[in-house]
């Protein structure tokens, strides 16, 4: 686990509200090692999912750089970040956003649709997928059909399903109750120990953040520990 | 790719989609109905003779009258081939309901219109017969009139000399042509009519000239030319042409058309543009989703524009081939009167299938920009 595989360095970003310059991340840097899982906690408004968002490549920073697997995603163009996000990482979000009117299968397979996979890959991807999240039996059921859990597990598999080298999850607990939360934090950690994935986690609950390997804290902007 | 995404969009909201839809295939039904009229209103009814000009008084195209007298001009001016002119038995709204129209025939009129056929006997009976009529095949079968028979005609405004209403001829023959619509008639003899009314004697509301189609330009002005001054002026035009002013002297058919069209076409912009506009407000965090797994903005841009023109051009497509099995309808409900008027190109359906992409695509530009643009960081905020 002593491989970097994203290297944040003196990362900043600020958004401009009302003419006011507002630092949500100040001058950061961090290492995640391959195959970590890293929880980052905080109060609201530290910065936690600022910094998700710009290591997954949802954002792109002020200043400073994010390094992942060597790739410099800070100076992608909004194309090149799709083409990177597509294959590099698989988002987890509190609330789920599966598709309404598709099933948990073609929920799954959503991401493998960008890709040149025949019909019978994409099954075969997203079958494995569904067995790891152990919701094979439900994959013909829709989201309405399942319980809050299963359908955290169904975005799971979404995102485990292209293979990417990182999970990000913000919150991914944030809406279910104890025992599912349990659940589903369960299933991260043999991700991360069984299948080698880098989890990097935004998480409120310190419960949650017992399932990681290490715990960072921010505050302002910055690291804490 | 698209087609998962497409429709996935389109049965999210199931009823919305069926009523925008419905509102679509409407327009679209009216849009086939309503040109299904086009050759009446322009004109270019193939039926139609182009060798034909119809001369009519100027300022009363329907009503009016000119003097019989006016053929011995028209039959001088050099290019006239043959000449025939009409007179009618003119009814009340009433009479008109029960009675066909009457059309009394003066002149060369089966060797002009060759459109109206006859047989060569019938022909004979009608000249050796002063009361004789020819009647349409099509009003024959509806009255169950056959040759031989003497039918009763009511007139309220063309009276016979004694004043009396009633007008009676004998059936010698049956007519037939095309368009069907014009076998509704009977016609009959012009000096019979003439010399048999009290009013009107030695009038006509039409004259018929054979002339070349090269020669109509020349030949219509030398008359409307030499009548200009009088106080029976004329206007003269070709039969399609006179169907086109006939029209006009009601209503501006073709405008009145194209404004009910482009209300419609305009109401069904803005419905479409409404609809798609909250599906995609409505779909924010599911595109923002999608733009994390890696979908790019220009995918979900084309997206929401296939999505807008399925939409429309399902419900165009359809209204127009529904247009297309309801003209034989009307047509059989007209009893014939319409049979061979209206009816729907190709060229127009191609017109109505290309104004469903165009309205989809515009419809659908600014929600799929509004995709395109949509930040994922924003979105999943708002979501």
């Amino acid at each position: 686990m002593s491989e970097t595989l994203v290297e944040v360095q003196n990362l900043t970003k600020t958004y401009s509200r009302g003419g006011e310059e507002l630092v949500v991340l100040d001058n950061l840097s961090l290492n995640v090692p391959k195959e970590d899982f890293l929880a980052l906690m905080g109060p609201s408004g530290s910065g936690k999912s600022t910094l998700l968002n710009l290591i997954g490549g949802l954002d792109t920073p002020s200043s400073g750089s994010v390094s992942v697997d060597g790739e410099r995603i800070d100076q992608m163009n909004s194309n090149q970040l799709s083409n990177w996000r597509a294959s590099h990482v698989g988002f987890i979000f509190q609330f789920y956003n599966l598709l309404p009117v598709l099933t948990a299968q073609k929920n799954v397979e959503l991401p493998l649709l960008l890709t040149k996979l025949s019909r019978s890959q994409r099954e075969e991807h997203v079958k494995t997928a569904l067995t790891i999240v152990n919701l094979l039996d439900r994959s013909g059921h829709k989201p309405n059909e399942l319980s809050g859990g299963q359908q955290q597990r169904v975005a799971i598999a979404r995102a485990l399903v292209s293979d990417p080298d990182i999970l990000v999850c913000d919150e991914p607990t944030g809406d279910l109750d104890r025992g599912t939360a349990t659940e589903i934090l369960e299933l991260l950690k043999i991700l991360n120990n069984d299948h080698g994935k880098t989890i990097l986690m935004v998480t409120h609950d310190p419960m949650a953040a017992e399932f990681a390997k290490r715990t960072l804290h921010l505050d302002k902007g910055q690291l804490k520990d | 790719m698209y087609w998962v995404l497409v429709k996935a969009g389109l049965i999210r909201k199931k009823v919305r989609t069926f009523f925008t839809f419905m509102t679509v295939f409407i327009a679209f039904l009216l849009y086939g109905l309503l040109h299904s009229m086009d050759d009446l209103f322009e004109g270019t009814h193939q039926a139609l003779s182009a060798n034909i000009i119809i001369v009519t008084p100027k300022y009363n195209m329907m009503y009016g009258k000119m003097p019989i007298s006016h053929i011995n001009f028209i039959n001088s001016v050099e290019g006239i081939k043959g000449l025939a002119w009409m007179d009618y038995l003119a009814m009340d709204m009433e009479s008109m309901v029960e009675n066909p129209v009457v059309t009394a025939l003066g002149g060369d009129f089966f060797n002009i219109y060759t459109r109206f056929k006859t047989s060569e006997e019938s022909l004979e009976a009608f000249q050796k017969d002063r009361e004789a009529a020819l009647v349409g095949k099509l009003i024959a079968e509806k009255k169950g009139w056959k040759i031989g028979d003497r039918i009763p005609i009511k007139s309220s405004i063309t009276l016979k000399e004694d004043g009396s209403e009633l007008w009676e001829f004998n059936i010698v023959g049956l007519y037939e042509t095309s368009p069907q619509a014009d076998e509704l008639g009977v016609m009959v003899r012009y000096d019979y009519l003439d010399e048999a009314r009290r009013y009107f004697k030695g009038t006509a509301s039409m004259f018929i000239a054979d002339v070349d189609p090269e020669d109509i330009p020349r030949v219509t002005s030398i008359i409307d030319d030499n009548f200009e001054n009088s106080a029976d002026a004329t206007r003269s035009t070709t039969e399609s042409g006179m169907a086109v002013k006939m029209l006009e002297d009601v209503g501006d058919f073709q405008l009145i058309v194209s404004s009910i069209m482009a209300a419609v076409f305009f109401t069904i912009l803005l419905i479409a543009a409404n609809t798609m506009n909250q599906s995609v407000r409505e779909r924010i965090p599911d595109l923002a989703i999608l733009k994390s797994m890696g979908y790019k903005d220009a995918h979900l841009f084309i997206m929401v524009l296939i999505e807008c023109n399925i939409l429309v051009l399902i419900g165009a497509f359809i209204g127009i081939f529904s247009a297309l099995l309801i003209l034989p309808l009307i047509d059989a409900a007209s009893g014939g009167f319409t049979e061979g008027i209206l009816g729907i190109d190709t060229s127009q359906i191609l017109s109505g299938l290309g104004l469903g992409i165009l309205l989809a695509s515009l419809a659908g530009f600014i929600p799929a920009y509004k995709a395109y643009s949509l930040k994922v960081v924003d979105a999943l905020a708002k979501g």
